[in-house]
């Protein structure tokens, strides 16, 4: 099953930037937090996760052709 | 002088002097605008000892080149003075619409000196300036007096005002804008407050010339466009900062319980989607930003509705988490008390956490808060006491004057949990599993704040035990954030919608014709910070690594509850962060800056 993945802010440094989200395969589907987890991407590294411009939450499972933005926290003032 | 006022107008308030000078490039090329403008006029025009709260400290006023042209945000003030809390350097800035009213008037920066025989508002109408007599307001609360004055001048005038609490010189007095906006920190509503003026209202009508306005307009567009496509600017348009409510508590990083713990069990209560569905009437926004993050909200208590803009993330931190109160509506009321009193909600939810923990501990009894039963919580008791606090009555009067010198005089151990640096309130973040936040907290030249350096995330990024190596990323933070306070713009624009920071070297030289790159506001950021360094130096009595040191609660207990419960800095780590810190700043073992280090900044 084919997915997009993309990050804002540090995330690009561990799956891309979100505007050029890069194609990634998974054998099957699976909660998100696990394919943060595989990216080596720390706990607390991602605040929000938008899956084709709506907001999902972290046991969320991947559609075929999704199109996955993972979004850092913001610094609160 | 394209894209300045081109002029510091400064008001001598004992001897009713009105004058005006005119902007040196000097002061230009060094120190930009805004906080950079104030740090060095403050160091160079006070004399070294002067009581922050007497006529010879003044107040100074700040907008930044940017302040009033078509760029995002373009609408920060900085309010500057020596600190009442610290008694050194303190600046505080606001959003709104301030800055550029002041820049149409023809200024750069207001300086008032000296202090006004009777309660009175300074008047500002281009050239007009007038020191106008402001019984009628005296007493009033912050917002109430906004909207008074905006009744008799006339609604284009941009109103800064203090309330009670600054009349009251209480130690933390902010200073409040546009119905809900404040420069909260550091005691600027306090000098206010001491030099009787109630308000500022001023309006300006010029226009300001730019070297290449088709440049900018250009380059603006672009930061606009760049922001509309981030989600961060949907998410801050729904729900402002409170948005990060959720995570920070994930995180254990949400102040809870005067910093017990770092994780409050009700947090999901006063989070920022329970303000959508509860709170919030509409959006605000400061000068020219398409992102209004701003959150007007309302809320019913006792027959009678308030309206306020916030809570921000801040104050559901320092009132929400640390005073545990639970409950959006509770928490959007004590926002309003706040704001009308004129309480920066920072250190007025510290300095009350602080006081209901002593109650539990039975420092403060019964006696001293005339029967009111100070609990974690508790809205009424919050209340009781943020009121003794600014009518300075009973155990308020002393509550006043901040944690550190409540502390100081309680005794029993308190200083311990009095949650300060350099005598300012630590700002909403725990951060005993967070090496370099804590570092940010540590070193920030105003005291414990936040805002020169977030780096929670760099922590969470490389290792949160980790201590080695996270002095450079603090450093750097430190000298990217402020200069958007030397700009008198946003900088959420940059740092949360992404733009690259090097538009505003593009930004700024299209504005002024004077080339400006990234490494020039780096370099005056870093010019700024050791400027305020040797401020703190020239004013401490026995100048050392401590008055870098955070509150003993951080490196002798642990924390309570939530995700990072157990964990715990050393004192060890606390000198091992400074030593790395001082190190790649160019100071020596205690702090100082060295000597090749001040030459190279021109200092
Ligand atoms: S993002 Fe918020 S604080 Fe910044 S200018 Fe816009 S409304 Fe003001």
């Amino acid at each position: 099953m084919k997915i997009k993945l993309g990050g804002y802010g540090v995330l690009k440094n561990y799956v891309g930037p979100a505007e050029n989200g890069r194609e990634i395969d998974i054998a099957e589907s699976k909660p998100i937090k696990d394919i943060i987890k595989e990216m080596n991407i720390p706990d607390g590294m991602v605040m929000l996760i938008s899956v084709n411009d709506e907001q999902k939450n972290f046991d969320y499972l991947p559609q075929e052709g999704d199109d996955i933005k993972l979004i850092p926290p913001i610094s609160g003032g | 002088m394209l894209a300045y006022g081109g002029k510091i107008l400064r008001i001598n308030l004992s001897k009713g002097k009105i004058t005006t000078e005119n902007l040196s490039e000097d002061l230009i090329k060094n120190y930009v605008g805004g906080r950079g403008f104030a740090a060095r006029l403050l160091y160079d025009e006070l004399k070294p000892g002067v009581d922050p709260l007497s006529p010879d400290n003044k107040l100074l006023i700040a907008s930044g080149p940017l302040s009033g042209l078509f760029v995002p945000g373009a609408g920060k003030t900085t309010f500057a003075s020596k600190s009442p809390a610290t008694g050194s350097y303190g600046d505080s800035n606001v959003g709104g619409m301030l800055a550029p009213e002041i820049k149409y008037a023809g200024y750069d920066v207001i300086i008032l000196e000296g202090k006004a025989v009777q309660p009175s508002y300074i008047y500002i109408e281009n050239d007009k300036v007038e020191i106008r007599d402001a019984k009628k307001y005296w007493g009033r609360g912050a917002i109430t007096t906004e909207k008074m004055l905006k009744e008799d001048l006339g609604e284009q005038f941009q109103i800064a005002t203090i309330g009670p609490a600054g009349e009251k010189l209480v130690k933390f007095a902010c200073i409040s804008h546009d119905f809900g906006r404040q420069a909260g920190r550091t005691g600027v509503g306090t000098v206010m407050g001491s030099k009787n003026i109630k308000a500022i209202a001023i309006r300006g009508t010029r226009s300001l010339k730019m070297k290449d306005p088709k440049l900018l307009k250009k380059l603006s567009s672009d930061i606009i466009a760049i922001g509309q496509k981030h989600p961060n600017t949907k998410l801050f348009i729904e729900q402002g900062t409170a948005s990060v409510t959720n995570w920070s508590n994930e995180q254990g990083a949400f102040p809870t319980r005067n910093f017990q713990s770092g994780y409050f069990e009700d947090h999901k209560k006063i989070s920022g989607d329970v303000m959508i569905k509860e709170t919030i009437v509409t959006n605000k926004a400061c000068f020219g930003c398409p992102m209004a993050c701003g959150k007007y909200a309302k809320t019913r208590k006792n027959n009678r509705d308030y309206y306020v803009e916030g809570p921000e993330y801040e104050t559901a931190a320092m009132i929400g988490g640390d005073c545990a109160i639970g409950n959006i509506h509770d928490l959007t009321y004590a926002n309003w008390l706040c704001d009308e009193l004129g309480v920066d909600t920072i250190s007025g939810g510290s300095v009350i956490a602080f006081a209901m923990e002593c109650y539990e501990k039975g420092i403060i009894t019964d006696k001293d808060t005339g029967g009111v039963k100070l609990k974690f919580g508790d809205i009424d008791s919050f209340e009781k006491i943020l009121r003794q606090i600014v009518n300075r009555e009973g155990i308020g009067d002393l509550l006043a004057e901040g944690v550190r010198v409540a502390a100081a005089k309680l005794g029993q151990n308190s200083g311990k949990f009095a949650m300060e640096v350099k005598g300012l309130e630590i700002s909403g973040y725990e951060s005993r599993k967070a090496p370099a936040m804590l570092l940010s907290y540590m070193t920030c030249d105003i005291g414990g704040h936040h805002n020169r350096a977030w780096a929670i995330t760099h922590d969470i990024a490389v290792g949160r035990d980790k201590i080695e190596g996270k002095a450079p990323k603090v450093i750097e933070l430190q000298h990217q954030r402020p200069i958007f306070d030397m700009l008198g713009c946003c900088r959420l624009q940059w740092v949360e919608l992404e733009t690259p920071l090097d538009y505003y070297s593009q930004v700024l030289t299209a504005a002024t014709g004077i080339k400006f790159t990234l490494d020039d506001l780096i370099k005056a950021s870093e010019r700024v910070w050791n400027l305020t360094r040797l401020f703190l130096i020239r004013e401490s009595k026995d100048f050392s690594r401590k008055v870098d040191y955070p509150p003993a609660r951080f490196y002798e207990e642990k924390v309570q509850t939530g995700p990072t419960k157990d964990s715990m800095a050393t004192k060890e780590q606390v000198n091992q962060l400074l030593d790395e810190y001082y190190e790649f700043r160019g100071w020596d073992k205690d702090g100082r800056p060295k000597a090749e280090k001040l030459k190279e900044l021109g200092l």
